[in-house]
């Protein structure tokens, strides 16, 4: 990615998150918009190799103008992520793993946020009022649980049958 | 569980290989294989994951023989289906599959090959043992398991790997003399895990073990070509079968006159040397440096394994 675009980059991630750190040496712009990480030496490898599929890390997306950080974006840049930022509990984050809508306790003014449980960093989604509709990808959504076994009498409470 | 079905000459050959033991062998693959995860370092300490996990109702306990890695036991809840797994703080990976990448011990900076890394535990595995610096470059033919390399890597968040869909055997050709070291992870007749799939017990023929040992020596050349001078390669398979393993390696050592069998060492796990002799064919007499796993001698796959280096 050339200095330009790089710098771009850099000015859209401190508007959007008021990201203010530097991005790492190698980025490579790939398909869909998406840029990549890369250590300088994969790059340098890839470039004496065939059939290359892929090369580092997808962290950070440009849709319409707005940069989208992947999960491993927002891990990235966790702690440098200032504005534009949820914070979610346990329960939320597992709503929000297995791709359904997050239910705010506030409007949010941006298009794209991103979220936060504890010291987990989870990606981005897409704001609409007090909503968010989370970006996670299809091969990476959990299937929703209870977060813990429910006690005997839980069960009992809940109307199961034959149980003891 | 009931006995599940073996073919003859499956049964004839681990009766060869363990004489007094196949019975053993055999008990222990009718029980389900134990659950273990390896932590990934690169995103989370394992002190904290197990913290995590365990307010949740898992109980884990460490594998000897690897530090980051744990059994997991405990609750009838899926562990692969926890916000940490999407996150990539764990990765579900069978205990002694782990030992390979330990054999290889890659180090930080270094220039690594895994020629067959489909779907990506190794990978993976390697990318944290090298903290994310230096390059993997993880290679496979089939797109469908490109796919699923692809998503594991993305997963467990390593910048530092370079993923390529070529035919494993065709690397030397751009790629000889390049890398410090080398995991070949070869297809083959699984015979290590039926505790998985006892498909591959039943189906099991030395004619399938001789055709896939084709594909293995060729793959453990291509591998042991892209080495530097000084270079190691570690070969691994979870098969129990001489063919495509102790013949396999020793075609190398046939083949290549700067290939050098090393010694394993490795702390915690019950190990058995190679077979330096297999229905009449003698190999060369460093082949009991190579290591077997059965998986009676530690509840756990079946796996061999060996480590070649390139002579200066």
């Amino acid at each position: 990615m050339d200095a330009a675009k790089r710098r771009n980059l850099e000015r859209m991630l401190k508007l959007q998150y008021g990201i203010e750190s530097r991005l790492p040496s190698t980025l490579i712009q790939s398909g869909e918009g998406k840029i990549r990480v890369a250590t300088p030496e994969a790059f340098e490898t890839a470039r004496s190799l065939r059939g290359v599929h892929s090369v580092g890390l997808y962290v950070v997306k440009v849709v319409d103008g707005a940069p989208v950080l992947s999960i491993e974006g927002t891990h990235l840049f966790c702690r440098d992520i200032q504005q534009n930022v949820v914070e979610l509990s346990h329960e939320q984050s597992e709503a929000w793993m297995s791709a359904s809508p997050v239910q705010l306790k506030m409007h949010t003014a941006s298009k794209y946020v991103a979220a936060r449980s504890g010291p987990d960093c989870l990606g981005c989604g897409r704001a609409a009022g007090s909503k968010v509709f989370p970006y996670i990808p299809r091969w990476r959504r959990i299937t929703s649980q209870p977060s813990f076994e429910p006690t005997a009498p839980q069960r009992a409470a809940a109307g199961e049958k034959n149980y003891i | 569980m009931a006995k599940p079905r073996l073919s003859e000459e499956l049964r004839e050959d681990l009766g060869l290989l363990l004489p007094n033991e196949s019975d053993r062998l055999l008990e222990c693959c009718s029980r389900p294989l134990r659950e273990s995860i390896r932590v990934n370092t690169l995103k989370i300490d394992k002190d904290s994951l197990v913290s995590r996990l365990t307010t949740r109702g898992w109980m884990l306990t460490p594998v000897p023989w690897c530090d980051y890695a744990c059994w997991v036991e405990g609750s009838s809840r899926d562990i692969g289906k926890t916000v940490e797994h999407a996150l990539g703080y764990y990765y579900m990976q069978g205990a002694v599959s782990l030992v390979p990448v330990e054999a290889l011990d890659p180090q930080p900076g270094e220039k690594v090959l895994d020629i067959c890394a489909a779907p990506g535990s190794k990978t993976t595995q390697m990318g944290q043992k090298v903290r994310n610096t230096g390059v993997i470059v993880a290679n496979d033919s089939d797109l469908k398991r490109i796919r699923a390399l692809s998503s594991n890597t993305q997963r467990c968040g390593l910048i530092n790997c370079v993923i390529t869909r070529v035919d494993g055997r065709r690397f030397p050709m751009w790629a000889g003399n390049m890398f410090d070291c080398v995991l070949v992870d070869a297809p083959c007749t699984a015979t290590g895990i039926i505790r998985k799939s006892w498909a591959a017990a039943s189906n099991w023929s030395r004619r399938l073990a001789r055709r896939i040992s084709m594909l293995q020596r060729s793959l453990l050349r291509a591998g042991f070509d892209c080495l530097k001078p000084g270079g190691e390669v570690v070969y691994a398979t979870c098969s129990l079968s001489p063919e495509e393993n102790e013949e396999t390696v020793n075609q190398l050592l046939q083949a290549r006159p700067k290939a050098e069998l090393l010694d394993l060492k490795l702390q915690g796990i019950r190990t058995r040397p190679g077979v330096t002799e297999w229905r009449g064919s003698k190999f060369d007499s460093n082949m009991a440096k190579t290591i077997r796993i059965y998986p009676h001698d530690n509840d756990a796959e079946g796996f061999f394994i060996a480590k070649v280096a390139k002579a200066n």
